[in-house]
């Protein structure tokens, strides 16, 4: 159940995230680097307020992960081992990220569309969130300082 | 008061209780189930208030550095949501 949670939920938020940047409104007639105006593309205020609800919905969901991991660790005894440890700080960073930054950066990004460096620094930020899930899979995985691995 | 701050202050003062009670375990029976049960909590609720604080947007460097400092950090952080209540938000 808990890894059945993190596939469901923590999947569809870092792929929302990830894409957030893409579909996101810029302002009208801002021009790119070499000064010439950026078509408009694909970018769709409709995906992109969808894409933030993914984010908002399925970060909440995403809850049901850590809590179903603590108390797992608590049944099997497991709370000192030093993989736990990291991994909790690791996914409380990534769900301060997600919740503190990107979900709050993202409905500004709705509500006054931006020249397009607050998007780029969202997608650094969505990278960042996604490679700490990459590494906190792996320490589920590799379960470094565990006993019986 | 903002949404953060009010998350801040709940989450500091679970942490003063928490720590205040493995303090006071120490100092008087020392009961190994208290010390074994509150201890994780602790760890967990410091861990909340400093991810809350180092990420949280629109907060002075002083609120961001004191939550860390071990033990005393929910102290002072209850005394910094105060004063960045009374602060009026930046523009952005």
């Amino acid at each position: 159940m808990h890894v059945l949670a993190g596939i469901l939920f923590v999947g569809p938020a870092a792929v929302a995230v990830s894409l957030f940047p893409r579909f996101a409104p810029v302002a009208e007639g801002v021009g790119g680097a070499d000064g010439a105006a950026r078509p408009a593309g694909e970018r769709n205020v409709g995906v992109a307020r969808l894409l933030h609800r993914i984010t908002r919905g399925y970060g909440v969901a995403a809850l049901v992960v850590p809590v179903v991991g603590i108390a797992l660790a608590l049944v099997q005894g497991r709370m000192g081992e030093v993989w736990i440890t990291v991994a909790m700080v690791l996914t409380a960073v990534a769900g301060g990220i997600l919740a503190l930054q990107i979900a709050p950066r993202q409905r500004d990004a709705l509500a006054a569309p931006g020249d397009g460096r607050r998007l780029r620094q969202l997608g650094m930020l969505a990278g960042i969130f996604n490679l700490l899930w990459a590494v906190v899979v792996i320490l589920m995985i590799v379960r470094p300082g565990s006993d019986y691995s | 008061m903002r949404p953060l701050l009010r998350a801040l202050e709940v989450l500091s003062i679970l942490e003063l209780v928490s720590v205040a009670v493995l303090l006071v375990n120490l100092a008087t029976v020392h009961l190994r189930p208290v010390a074994a049960a509150i201890g994780p909590v602790h760890g967990a609720l410091y861990l909340a208030v400093a991810v809350t604080a180092l990420l949280g947007r629109d907060l002075r460097p002083r609120t961001r550095l004191l939550a860390l400092v071990p033990v005393a950090g929910g102290v002072f952080t209850i005394l910094n949501v105060r004063r960045e209540a009374r602060r009026p938000v930046a523009a952005r």
